[in-house]
């Protein structure tokens, strides 16, 4: 979203680069082209949804760009994140703290336990250099074994949870279902406007500015340019002093605490939390949106997050009933938006590790010259 | 005196050598799993019924399993892409049924018809694995995720219209589970079974899994085999003898995918039914968590690897819920198996191994 | 293995300063959530009551305001069910003795006890100035069984990838 222009004629091979690069954005703009009309939703509608979502989902999206920057790819470990936030919000509702009293509170709790979380995801991926992503995606699979562990089975016993509401029939482990109506929508309502008939959540929104904000300043600080460097040659990085290992902890562990808070903005929202599963779809459907505004596994930008969320979740709101029209089965809507979410996943990787690989053969064939020049002298 | 201190220090080294090669979280969970054979008949359970479920269990899932070492050797990595695979058997399966074919002979077909599907499917998967050394788990485990959830679009859409296969009111779209009872169930592991008591040991199919074995193991004892081999340990080297690297790689993915292929309907003859839409999902972490069990890594896997892990992985999940449920009377096997299959995988993940990536 | 750098610099006095600030800020915040964030279930019942002897009847309407808004309309008999956020519970009552008669406006202000959950109030006897202990107690709900629980939520899936499908889930 940076590219300063150079009054260029707009040759045929700069538009194709144009399109090669932004292929995906522009498949989804055509997807949705055609799915929108077809739906039959009319545009309030749309945009009531949309900006719900935007409030959301914006900061989960958001948290993944500090991991992208510092050269981790996707952090499939947000989840981990997410489940920080899930247990402070347990915590928060067995004391019966309401409101946005309770949801600040929900965040200052979710921080110790996303700092822990992510210290163990970032040292495992300072173990496993060069698979991150794969490990951060397993590490959120067996992190839910741990997170079942706690709260299906040490809360209520070991841990002590007051109301008896919260817990199962059986006398220990957390519902199915944790309601959340006693904070529900108190961030988005807060500050609310209606605007014929689209309500805007502005507190939220000014949450996610802030946010917004901190990322622009963040990337000036010493901090951040350490992460940047780390992010496009970790050897060039350490020969210049910086603690490698270190500062691409940090970057996991910070992206883990803002999808802790995140992952409550999103809950308050929803107003009940699914205790075993919220966390689960949360990491694949954000990397998703991420990836559909125009990022890429080594860079994303504030643009990316917000046309993601606009295109991704078009998409995932017509996809059901334009394929129930177009085919006359139900299922099919929700299998395709499944699909697309994946599909566009998977094209994104490849279109990384392609560009990896030409990149590494355009060095090696530089130094081959370079030998050759050297030998002929 | 000295003499005995350096056959003491010798001797140690070596058990030292023994339990790191054997790996503590193997040596973990071959214990627990001990231990979960001594408690079962203290608990109560029958201890041949068990071993019995363990056994079958073994059998459906062994070659699946199988399908992750071409893969490995050829240095493509653990094959999370193994939903393909399986699509491809359970096309094989379905239209199997559909065309009308029942009994041992549905099975033999149903091989048949998976296996075109097989070798186009993995042909293409290992071109693009090809394109992109280096990254092939991550972007593997998606291109399974993407394929299946497309597939749950066409078991809907394709004109299957076998009444045992399709929704009854609407007459198409196949159904979510479709019971083999009458075609391929237990056609293998009936086949010469041997019933000692309450022990039931399901040879048939044991001695496929059997055959697939040596089978794989010869092979990778052939010039092609030892090329494979090859190209994953010492690329340079095989670069140097003249192996092409790309179409090496591109036979180990066909047979890993025609492997899944066939492992799936040995799963489904065992299990009973084929599982459509979401089912394959699930599907690869637990072979791969297996043979990791079984000593394997991420460059490095044997035909043993695949008996051990294999055996010790579905040991867990059969006995688990069964002695923890007389003893602790809850039932966490399943956040015990979700802890250990994946923290399994994320030690392999995370070892240093020699020639990493 | 894990050190990059040669040496560790020694953590500078300030940065030590700022972290301790740091926490002590979102400690004290974070007790602060608790105190006002507390909250409480009003159930305000209209009902006559009887204390050392005297019977206090209710009165035929209660109407409760809570500034513009009307929060709570309670016949005789009639139990509300009022949300409070923080300790201090005030409410404007409209009291109206008779049908037909004569509205008193009555201002109601009350500190929420901390520990409670929910919280009764016998309004007549509220309005009759007897002391708050009497009027006030703890009510303790039933707890509803769950409408459909699974004892052990992951049904079976080998791996609890089961919820990341993605069907027929909201994002």
């Amino acid at each position: 979203m940076s590219k300063k222009h150079v009054a260029q004629p707009l040759t045929g091979k700069s538009v194709l680069t144009l399109i090669r690069d932004n292929s995906v954005p522009i498949m989804f703009i055509l997807i949705c082209a055609v799915c929108i009309p077809l739906s039959g939703f009319s545009p309030a509608y749309l945009i009531n949804e949309l900006m719900t979502r935007l409030g959301r989902n914006a900061f989960l999206i958001l948290s993944l760009l500090i991991p992208i920057m510092a050269g981790m790819g996707l952090n499939f470990g947000m989840t981990l994140g997410a489940m920080a936030g899930e247990l402070a919000l347990i915590f928060v509702t067995d004391w019966q703290i309401w409101g946005i009293p309770g949801i600040i509170l929900a965040m200052i709790v979710s921080i110790p336990f996303s700092i822990v979380l992510g210290l163990f995801c970032g040292q495992m991926m300072n173990m496993a250099r060069g698979r991150e992503m794969i490990t951060s995606y397993i590490i959120s699979f067996f992190m839910n074994g741990v997170y079942q562990l706690i709260v299906l089975f040490m809360m209520g016993s070991i841990i002590p949870i007051m109301h008896a509401s919260v817990k199962l029939p059986r006398g220990y482990g957390i519902r199915n279902t944790t309601s959340l109506l006693n904070m529900r929508q108190s961030l988005d309502n807060a500050l609310a406007i209606n605007i014929g008939g689209v309500k805007i959540p502005v507190l939220t929104l000014i949450i996610i500015a802030l946010l917004c904000l901190f990322l622009v300043w963040f990337r000036k600080t010493k901090l951040g340019q350490d992460m940047r460097a780390v992010g496009q040659d970790m050897d060039v990085a350490r020969d210049a002093g910086i603690k490698v290992d270190r500062t691409r902890m940090i970057a996991i562990v910070m992206s883990t605490v803002f999808a802790g808070f995140g992952m409550i903005i999103y809950l308050q929202n929803m107003g009940n939390m699914a205790t075993y599963s919220a966390h689960t779809q949360i990491g694949m459907f954000s990397i998703a949106a991420l990836l559909v505004g125009g990022a890429s596994v080594e860079k994303a930008s504030i643009g990316n997050v917000f046309l993601g969320v606009l295109l991704f979740h078009t998409m995932f709101i017509v996809a059901p009933t334009a394929g129930t029209i177009i085919t006359g089965d139900s299922m099919i809507g929700e299998y395709f938006r499944v699909f697309i979410s994946y599909g566009v996943i998977t094209v994104a990787l490849v279109m990384y590790e392609t560009k990896k690989r030409k990149a590494k053969s355009r060095i090696g064939q530089e130094l081959a010259r370079a030998q050759k020049e050297a030998d002929a002298q | 005196m000295g003499k005995t201190e350096n056959i003491r220090l010798g001797e140690k080294t070596k058990f030292r050598e023994l339990v790191d090669n054997f790996g503590i979280p193997r040596l973990i969970i071959t214990c627990f799993l001990l231990l979960l054979f001594i408690m079962a008949p203290m608990v109560g359970a029958d201890l041949p019924t068990q071993l019995t479920n363990t056994i079958n269990r073994f059998s459906w899932n062994a070659v699946l399993v199988l399908a992750m070492v071409p893969m490995v050797h050829s240095g493509c990595g653990l094959n999370f892409g193994l939903p393909l695979g399986i699509i491809s058997g359970l096309l094989g399966g379905t239209i199997a049924i559909e065309l009308g074919f029942t009994g041992g002979m549905s099975f033999v077909m149903a091989i048949l018809i998976a296996t075109p599907f097989a070798i186009l499917f993995g042909a293409g998967y290992g071109w693009l694995l090809n394109r992109i050394k280096g990254g092939e788990m991550m972007i593997a485990t998606y291109v399974g995720f993407s394929s299946v959830s497309f597939m749950c679009m066409m078991w809907l859409l394709l004109p299957y219209h076998k009444e045992d296969m399709v929704w009854g009111l609407a007459g198409k779209g196949l159904r979510t589970t479709i019971s083999v009872e009458g075609y391929y169930s237990n056609v293998l592991s009936q086949f010469m079974q041997i019933k000692i008591g309450n022990l039931v040991i399901p040879t048939g199919s044991l001695l496929f899994f059997g055959v697939l074995a040596f089978l794989m193991w010869a092979f990778l004892h052939t010039k092609t085999g030892t090329a494979m081999t090859a190209v994953g340990s010492n690329p340079v080297f095989a670069r140097a003898s003249g192996i092409n690297i790309d179409r090496t790689r591109a036979l180990s993915v066909i047979m890993s995918t025609w492997l899944a292929a066939v492992g799936i309907l040995v799963y489904q003859q065992g299990f009973g039914f084929i599982q459509l839409y979401m089912a394959p999902f699930n599907m690869a972490l637990p072979a791969v968590s297996a043979i990791l069990i079984g000593g394997a890594s991420v460059n490095k896997a044997s035909i043993t690897n695949v008996i051990l892990g294999t055996f010790l992985f579905q040991g867990i999940v059969t006995m688990t819920p069964t002695v923890m449920n007389a003893v602790i009377h809850t039932d966490m096997s399943e956040v015990i198996r979700i802890v250990v299959s994946n923290g399994m995988i994320l030690y392999a993940l995370t070892r240093k191994t020699e020639g990493s990536k | 293995m894990k050190k990059n750098g040669t040496k560790r610099e020694p953590t500078s006095k300030r940065v030590v300063v700022f972290r301790v600030a740091a926490l002590a800020v979102l400690l004290i915040v974070a007790a602060l959530m608790f105190v006002i964030g507390r909250g409480h279930t009003i159930y305000p019942e209209n009902k006559s009551f009887e204390y050392e002897g005297k019977t206090y009847e209710a009165p035929y309407k209660v109407t409760i305001w809570d500034g513009a808004e009307k929060v709570g309309k309670l016949s005789k008999k009639d139990r509300g069910q009022i949300p409070c956020i923080g300790q201090t519970f005030q409410v404007t009552v409209d009291v109206e003795w008779e049908k037909g008669g004569q509205i008193e406006r009555i201002p109601f202000t009350m500190k929420v006890p901390y520990g409670m959950d929910n919280v009764l109030i016998n309004v007549p006897a509220m309005l009759a100035g007897l002391p708050q202990e009497v009027w006030m107690e703890e009510f303790f709900l039933a707890v509803e069984e769950p409408t459909e629980d699974e004892d052990v939520p992951g049904t079976g899936d080998e791996f609890g990838t089961g919820e990341e499908f993605g069907i027929g889930g909201e994002v």
